[in-house]
């Protein structure tokens, strides 16, 4: 399969989600390693999840919870 | 039935006890989801209280049959908070971040090295900023899958649009955020 990187942009949530079809996930992985503008998009996107993920709750002033 | 749509039962048979406890179960979430969208903490606690004002009143429209009560919440916050962006879209300012007030993050801070608590205030504070420069449509996308952790068929139902919307608004919210976060010169690590 001719991975694109319009494909890489379309389906990458799919991938950080561990949603793509085994065929689908080779294409992926060959493509973004040997891609020079899917690389670093890659990575930034799944680093950038990573942090949303590690958010910490925010706290409201005590006069909210009363 | 879930301990919400008891609650709500109870509510609705003038229990007050009961509507203290359902308060108390969601403000702290309905509170983060206003302070992810709006980045200000003065505006989210009034829309707080008024997503609370707003649900007490329409809390016999609530079926349980149609989803859980804390989706149903969400929706009306989410509508809430489309309305509040609407009206203040002109004098808004796109980079102003919080009321200048230290904002108090509760998890897993406690055992954290202050250098490390630090940095991650600083991060944290970044990434907020950042979401607050994301398009409402993509940022409450975000908001609920990343830092809600809803399901897509939750979000679904809450912004009642297809579930392929959906799933194209949360990985453009994705894309863009990383590159908002680029430009700003910020590399989570």
């Amino acid at each position: 399969m001719n991975w694109t990187c319009e494909q890489t942009e379309a389906r990458l949530s799919d991938y950080l989600d561990g949603l793509l079809h085994p065929a689908e996930q080779t294409s992926f992985d060959f493509h973004v390693n040997t891609c020079e503008r899917c690389t670093p998009l890659v990575a930034g996107v799944s680093r950038v999840l990573g942090t949303l993920h590690t958010l910490a709750q925010v706290e409201p002033r005590p006069q909210l919870l009363d | 039935m879930e301990q919400d749509a008891q609650l709500v039962q109870q509510c609705l048979q003038g229990d007050g006890s009961a509507w203290e406890e359902l308060v108390r179960r969601h403000t702290r979430r309905i509170f983060n989801i206003c302070y992810r969208f709006t980045g200000n903490r003065t505006e989210s606690e009034d829309l707080s209280q008024d997503v609370f004002l707003r649900v007490y009143r329409t809390l016999g429209s609530y079926r349980s049959a149609h989803g859980g009560f804390a989706t149903w919440m969400t929706s009306v916050t989410r509508n809430l908070l489309i309305d509040h962006y609407r009206r203040t879209k002109r004098d808004r300012i796109t980079d102003s971040l919080d009321d200048k007030m230290p904002v108090v993050e509760n998890k897993e801070s406690a055992g954290r090295r202050p250098d490390e608590q630090a940095l991650l205030g600083e991060l944290s504070g970044q990434v907020q900023s950042a979401l607050t420069r994301l398009s409402p449509e993509l940022r409450e996308a975000v908001i609920l899958r990343d830092l809600q952790q809803l399901e897509y068929s939750e979000i679904q139902q809450v912004l009642a649009v297809p579930e392929g919307t959906v799933k194209s608004r949360i990985n453009r919210g994705r894309i863009e955020l990383a590159r908002i976060l680029q430009q700003m010169g910020v590399r989570p690590s």
